[in-house]
């Protein structure tokens, strides 16, 4: 089966006044159905442009410099609005990070949950209304006939991402983005979350794009992993890939790094020296060439290709075998 | 854990370098506008006439000159002169000169009034900002001009009252936008930092607010500027601003009125200056805030 | 070594309503406590965390200790002498001597002041003209390990890490002894995170001041703290040591929240939810153990009945009727 989601090659630029932003870069990853891809990178990564682009909901200034985003078959990049509304509406669907922002204060949840469903034009208003109430009692909300008369503020910010996700798989979207929908909530709330997400998934038809800089939250939750790094993927594989068979030097410092992961108490805590690189420049050879530890005098001069390590494990460095 | 609040392209880091090119990249910008360009260069101009006025013309703005009354633009008479025969373009140049001097006046007293009580209304007790604004909305809830009118009838036409007068009526206004944001202000993390640093709240009003609110109360007080001089010219207009023999613009535009039918120029020459004026401080506003506000700059 | 700072049996009240709308509602407890019969002990030069959920009252703790919010009663004495109930200016004198950094890095530095003015900040407050202003500035930076071209930036040219340091840097100025960092490394990447806690454990081990860290990042505080203290609705429920709170927690909640933490480990996930609910609100605490409702081993006394704090070895102090013991613990 064809994936449900699939970016090739995607190059995007953002125009500020000093020059462009080279933001994105060849980024490539597929979605297959029915699975849990996690984007993990840290800040200034790009993950959070690249589901931006999915959507096609770019900021003014980017400019897409080449590649494609197929959602079902279909070119993203050459639909017109209407198309792009019935894509974001019913195919796709986005948790954003803060559920304190992303529902409209003056309605009530109810109101804003039947709302949604506008082009469900045969339905009526009683139907809708029951197939709010079975979406909020899926996602874990007690006594959901009250609670839908309720405004947002009523609702604790567990409860509220909780609802964001109701509201996201009400049109029952082939595909949900879940944009590091855990970070505002306390790790107990972040824990549901997550075994909400993992519940629904089992029973509704779609696939999840998890976006995180968290590996605890994207070990327990995605099938397959994509690791940003300054606008580029450098690696990308099944969980267990990234976990267990990490290759390139970045991921790997991104796994030492995590606090999480180390067993016993160290007071030095292992960084990664050096900061993200300004992507006004291009840089001339690998990306991350500047801070890793293993960087040789051909890391700096020409681009790292993608290796292929195993069946969908690829990483792009200079230091893995592809010759 | 928490993430970045924001993320948006490029990380920070690659940002920062750049913000300080970013500074002058917006006065470059703003000196290739041609609009702010156009404001700036009109209010150097009324400066300039304002103050040089004694070396710009060779005449006094009141002395009579009855066998030329009411005489068209000539080379010896740029604008002509008005019913008592003054040369009416040297009278618009100290014309020009009371119209700033009222406005630095009242535009500075109120600025500096409204700031302070309303960084006091913002940052002090709830009590003082519930007296401040009852105050503010009552002296606000007067219209300008009739409050100036019962002011000026009862004391007699005077540039002080008509200051007074602008002073009192621009303080709530000036007051309200720095409680507002001073009270946005105080919500913030940093203003909890200085207090546990021991700072004192007269210390993070000046060192800390100040600073803050300042900018955006300087574009509205440019974009006030000629407000307050149609005020001016309004009141003298109907004889209740400068006495008879000084100058204004308002007066002159009166005079124009009373003799329309013996030559437009007078009204003209009142005037064009106020819409000048006007177009001028609004313009540079504009471009002001684009400089001053970093918000609107960070934006673009 | 000697004892820091001691609080007992701390107390702090808001109210949910003005005096006027309470008392027109006919409201009978207008109050909320945010922090209720608090009581620990810091030495010098050790690090106690303050762990637990949002409205758990650590921050409000916190501050309360640096005098930004009243306590309503109980005390808090810093080497000896009293400071609850001081004024703004006798306090003052106490802020050189604890120093408090805050949650967010850029937001909690003043937005028109150069990395310069916020540095010198605390100078400027307390008068310590005595020392070159300038000269303290570069040290300071090179201390946070910010490069001196720096000065002259404003909050939002920097980055979260660089105002975290600044934010360190502010904090160091006055030589305090005591450092309150709440949510130390709060919005940073996993890889600035380690720098600044590198950072700050190895300031600590060069000038000796202790850090109250009040934060929910457990991951963090095993690396980084002598003690933890778990607060729960405003309580302290467990304290102990750090190894001894991971190896043998003794309240359910403390287990439940060590158990919430994700695993970087895909072999290993986790088939059920350790805490199911969420936090109650401060208005409506629940009777008996405060902790019943979401225990998963509550038992009937629970319900009724408030437990006291019980000392279980040495230092390791805990709140809960049937305490999670070595052949108790089920899980």
């Amino acid at each position: 089966m064809d994936p449900v989601l699939s970016i090739r090659d995607l190059s995007l630029d953002f125009e500020t006044p000093p020059g462009p932003v080279h933001a994105l870069r060849n980024v490539s990853l597929e979605v297959p159905r029915n699975h849990i891809v996690g984007i993990v990178g840290e800040s200034g990564s790009g993950k959070s442009t690249v589901i931006a682009a999915a959507m096609r909901l770019l900021a003014n200034n980017a400019v897409i410099r080449g590649g494609e985003v197929i959602f079902n078959g279909r070119d993203v990049l050459g639909m017109n609005q209407e198309e792009l509304r019935a894509l974001r509406g019913e195919e796709i669907s986005m948790v954003f990070q803060d559920p304190m922002t992303s529902q409209i204060p003056v309605l009530t949840i109810g109101r804003q949950m039947t709302d949604i469903q506008y082009r469900r034009r045969n339905v009526s208003m009683a139907e809708k209304r029951n197939l709010a109430v079975e979406m909020m009692r899926r996602v874990g909300i007690s006594d959901p006939e009250e609670r839908l008369d309720q405004h947002p503020h009523q609702f604790s910010g567990g409860m509220r991402q909780r609802i964001a996700i109701a509201m996201a798989l009400l049109m029952n979207p082939q595909l949900l983005i879940a944009d590091e929908p855990t970070t505002a909530l306390d790790v107990t709330m972040e824990a549901q979350i997550i075994h909400l997400l993992r519940e629904l998934k089992e029973s509704f038809e779609g696939s999840i794009l998890f976006v995180s800089h968290n590996l605890g939250l994207i070990a327990e939750l995605c099938d397959y992993v994509v690791v940003m790094y300054a606008g580029e993927v450098v690696e990308q594989g099944s969980v267990e890939d990234l976990f267990y068979r990490a290759s390139h030097p970045y991921t790997q410092a991104l796994l030492e790094c995590d606090p999480a992961r180390i067993e016993d108490a160290t007071p030095a805590l292992p960084t990664i020296p050096g900061d993200v690189p300004d992507l006004h420049i291009v840089p001339q050879g690998c990306v991350f060439a500047p801070r890793c530890p293993r960087a040789v005098a051909r890391c700096r001069e020409e681009p790292a290709q993608i290796a292929t390590i195993g069946a969908g494990h690829r990483a792009r460095c200079h230091l893995l075998g592809h010759e | 854990m928490s993430a970045p609040a924001s993320e948006h392209g490029p990380g920070l880091d690659a940002a920062a370098p750049a913000a300080r090119s970013e500074r002058f990249a917006t006065l470059r910008r703003m000196i290739r506008d041609p609009l702010s360009i156009l404001g700036l260069t009109l209010v150097v101009l009324l400066f300039i006439g304002a103050l040089f006025a004694e070396y710009i013309t060779p005449y006094s703005p009141t002395a009579i000159d009855v066998k030329a009354r009411l005489a068209s633009p000539s080379f010896e008479h740029l604008l002509g002169t008005d019913q008592l025969g003054r040369d009416t373009f040297t009278r618009v140049l100290y014309g020009g000169r009371v119209a700033l001097q009222v406005a630095a006046w009242s535009i500075s007293l109120a600025l500096s009034a409204g700031l302070i009580l309303g960084m006091l209304a913002g940052y002090g007790p709830r009590w003082l900002d519930n007296a401040l604004l009852l105050l503010f909305d009552s002296v606000r809830s007067f219209p300008t001009i009739m409050f100036a009118l019962a002011i000026i009838t009862l004391t007699g036409p005077s540039l002080n009252m008509v200051i007074l007068v602008i002073v009192v009526t621009s303080i709530p206004v000036y007051a309200r936008i720095v409680r507002t944001q001073t009270m946005s202000l105080k919500e913030q993390e940093f203003v909890l930092a200085a207090r546990a640093l021991g700072t004192g709240w007269f210390r993070i009003l000046r060192v800390h607010f100040l600073p803050n609110v300042i900018g955006p109360l300087f574009i509205l007080a440019s974009m006030d500027i000629p407000v307050v001089v149609t005020i001016e010219a309004g009141l003298s207009f109907l004889g209740l601003g400068v006495r008879p023999p000084t100058p204004s613009w308002g007066s002159i535009l009166g005079d124009g009125y009373a003799y329309i039918r013996a030559t437009p120029w007078l009204v003209v020459a009142g005037g064009v200056p106020l819409i000048l004026t006007t177009l001028g401080f609004t313009f540079m506003g504009e471009a002001l805030r684009d400089v001053l506000d970093p918000r609107l700059r960070r934006t673009d | 070594m000697s004892e820091l700072l001691e609080v007992e049996g701390l107390r702090v009240r808001f109210r949910t309503s003005g005096a006027l709308r309470a008392v027109a509602r006919r409201e009978d407890d207008p109050w909320i406590d945010a922090v209720l019969d608090v009581s620990f002990r810091m030495r010098e030069g050790e690090t106690l965390a303050l762990v637990g959920e949002s409205g758990s009252g650590k921050t409000t703790l916190g501050r309360a200790i640096i005098g930004l919010v009243r306590a309503q009663s109980g005390s808090i004495r810093f080497e000896g002498s009293e400071l609850r109930g001081l004024g703004d200016r006798a306090y003052k004198a106490y802020r050189r001597e604890i120093a408090m950094m805050f949650q967010d890095p850029v937001a909690s530095l003043s937005p028109r002041r150069t990395v310069r003015g916020q540095i010198r900040e605390p100078f400027e407050v307390h008068k310590s003209a005595e020392r070159d202003g300038e000269a303290e500035v570069r040290r300071l930076m090179d201390l946070v390990g910010l490069p001196h071209n720096f000065v002259g930036r404003f909050p939002h040219e920097l980055s979260g890490g660089q105002a975290r340091r600044v934010g360190v840097a502010r904090a160091l100025a006055l030589s305090p002894k005591l450092i309150i960092a709440d949510e130390p490394t709060a919005g940073l990447d996993v890889s600035v995170q380690g720098e600044v806690l590198n950072l700050m454990s190895g300031l600590q081990s060069r000038f000796g001041m202790s850090y109250l860290v009040i934060t929910h990042n457990l991951p963090v505080v095993r690396h980084t703290s002598n003690r933890i203290a778990i607060m729960y609705l405003g309580r302290f429920v467990e304290q102990g040591t750090t190894a001894t709170i991971f190896r043998s927690p003794a309240h359910p909640y403390t287990e439940a929240l060590l158990g919430a933490v994700p695993r970087p480990d895909p072999r290993r996930r986790r088939k059920t939810v350790s805490i199911e609910g969420e936090v109650p609100s401060l208005k409506m605490r629940p009777r008996g153990c405060e902790f019943h409702p979401r225990c998963p081993y509550a038992q009937e006394r629970c319900r009724h009945e408030t437990p006291a704090t019980t000392r279980l070895e040495e230092g390791h102090l805990v709140r809960c009727h049937f305490p999670l013991g070595n052949g108790h613990r089920t899980s």
